[in-house]
């Protein structure tokens, strides 16, 4: 198994292969707010920095707010059509993300969902990328 | 707190001028802008040279586009600025010609707004800071529609309504970009993201658009027609808070600027006759009918569907064609929208007049988030 890079390495952590679990990296001001994603340059709520701001892991568990089949992309360069949701972290933060799903018909609003990691292609080391994407860890409610 | 508009001297539209917002073209940005700010002084009847300072709206341009185009004015020395506030440029522009006149140094301003499709990045983009998913503002309204959906039991023809509403309207604008009448069926062909379609989807195209704006002083030494003017009575700017998780930002701000101008105008959501609001995507219109207080949280797609945001009804929300129909070039958008609300309040706006229509209110957002809110009243 080659060795595994993750696309957006301040965001999420990669463990060892085959393994596909992964932990959000968040931060928490000593003030108490608590965000997603992380940095250190200055806490919007109160505007302390640097050493007063913790980076911390979060679980990548939530319910599902919202989703969307798009058939544009998000940005040029990036695959189209595309499933893409909110989810509201069990930590508190909301975020918007892409769906690893094949269609919207197993989805509706409050699922629990979970992010997970996918294979998304090769970097110019042979090494694999990984990115975040989140499914449902539960069937869907019935429509209606 | 400091001073509000409302403490200093009194400020008035008095010239309106347009450049039809349309798909990009060949013709350069300084011929789309002069025709905008000619038509506004032929409408204020005043000389350019008159004119003490000018606040320049664009967003996508790049750098230092007005004494490039108001030199074939006659280049006076006028004070000159240019704004960039994402979509709310033109708005922003029109603060600050409105501030400059009501603080007394100037007693004639104008507001241009004036933009082409160009490739001008987004800075936010640049902050350092990785995101899990950058989407971009239609899939992120694509999320924002379902949502809303899901939480008010609205359905996907009661938010396409909207666009009908707002093309219908459009259809007899002469300075929109698209001007015809659709049907809900035509609205809801082509999907692009979730439940919204090509129709729900403002145009992003190229345009002008220009504002007069002077002090009672200036338009009695001016001889300026005071009856066709149209005071400033409201001018609100806020920038995004930290919300509520899963609260709407532009929703919560939305509410809080309006509430902020309300109370600086001293009028309320019941005395509105005429709003333009910042409608890219169809389902913003309901979000913001129900934030300013036209209507109850939940009851948009009613407030529409009964007719209410009609022209005739108790408010035309987008008499213009919005954002979605007259189309979104940006820069002018802002300054668009209050001369469509000068227009009204003059009662010179046609087949489009809302009947009666004494306080309008204008309303945009930008990237970033900031949020505009003017409120005029009619003078007579």
């Amino acid at each position: 198994m080659s060795e595994r890079v993750a696309k957006r390495p301040t965001l999420f952590t990669v463990p060892p292969a085959p393994s596909t679990e992964t932990k959000l990296r968040g931060a928490r001001c000593s003030s108490g707010h608590l965000f997603f994603p992380p940095q250190q340059i200055g806490c919007e709520v109160c505007g302390l920095y640097g050493d007063e701001i913790e980076i911390i892991e979060l679980d990548a568990s939530g319910t599902l707010q919202s989703f969307a089949l798009s058939h544009r992309q998000q940005r040029p360069g990036s695959t189209a059509p595309l499933i893409i949701g909110t989810v509201a972290l069990d930590a508190g933060p909301a975020l918007e993300v892409v769906l690893d799903v094949d269609d919207t018909a197993g989805l509706s609003c409050g699922q629990r969902v979970a992010g997970h990691l996918v294979d998304v292609g090769e970097d110019e080391s042979s090494r694999r990328i990984v990115d975040c994407f989140f499914a449902p860890t539960e069937p869907a409610e019935p429509a209606g | 707190m400091g001073r509000t508009l409302a403490d200093m001297r009194a400020v008035s539209v008095v010239g309106i001028g347009l450049h039809r917002y349309q798909k990009s073209s060949k013709t350069p940005y300084v011929e789309l802008g002069l025709s905008a700010v000619r038509e506004a002084l032929a409408d204020a009847e005043i000389e350019w040279s008159t004119v003490e300072s000018a606040f320049v709206g664009n967003a996508v341009l790049g750098m230092a586009p007005g004494r490039a185009m108001l030199k074939h004015l006659g280049a006076t020395g006028l004070t000159l600025c240019q704004v960039e506030n994402a979509s709310a440029s033109g708005s922003t522009a029109i603060r600050h010609a409105c501030l400059e006149v009501a603080t007394g140094i100037s007693d004639v301003s104008i507001a241009i707004g004036v933009d082409k499709p160009g490739t001008v990045p987004i800075s936010m983009s640049w902050t350092g800071a990785e995101r899990l998913s950058s989407m971009s503002p239609l899939l992120s309204f694509a999320l924002l529609t379902n949502e809303y959906m899901n939480r008010y039991g609205a359905t996907p023809e009661q938010i396409a309504a909207v666009a009908v509403k707002n093309h219908g309207n459009a259809a007899s604008n002469p300075y929109a970009q698209f001007q015809k009448v659709r049907s809900l069926d035509e609205v809801l062909e082509h999907p692009v993201a979730g439940s919204l379609t090509r129709l729900q989807c403002c145009p992003f195209g190229e345009g002008a658009a220009a504002v007069i704006l002077a002090s009672d002083e200036g338009i009695e030494r001016l001889g300026i027609a005071a009856g066709r003017a149209v005071e400033v009575i409201g001018s609100v700017s806020r920038s995004e808070r930290v919300y509520t998780p899963g609260d709407s930002v532009i929703v919560e701000l939305t509410r809080e600027t309006a509430t902020q101008a309300f109370d600086e105008a001293g009028v309320g959501p019941a005395d509105l006759d005429v709003v333009e609001v910042h409608d890219a995507f169809s389902v913003e219109e309901l979000l913001y009918t129900e934030a300013l207080g036209l209507c109850a949280e939940g009851e948009g797609a009613r407030y529409l569907a009964e007719g209410r945001s009609q022209i005739g009804g108790d408010c035309a929300v987008s008499a213009s064609g919005g954002l979605i129909a007259m189309g979104h070039p940006f820069g002018p958008t802002g300054v668009g929208q209050v001369v469509e609300i000068a227009r009204q309040l003059r009662g010179e706006a046609g087949v489009r007049q809302h009947a009666g229509a004494r306080v309008g209110l204008a309303h945009m957002v930008g990237l970033g988030q900031v949020c505009l809110v003017h409120i005029l009243r009619a003078r007579i």
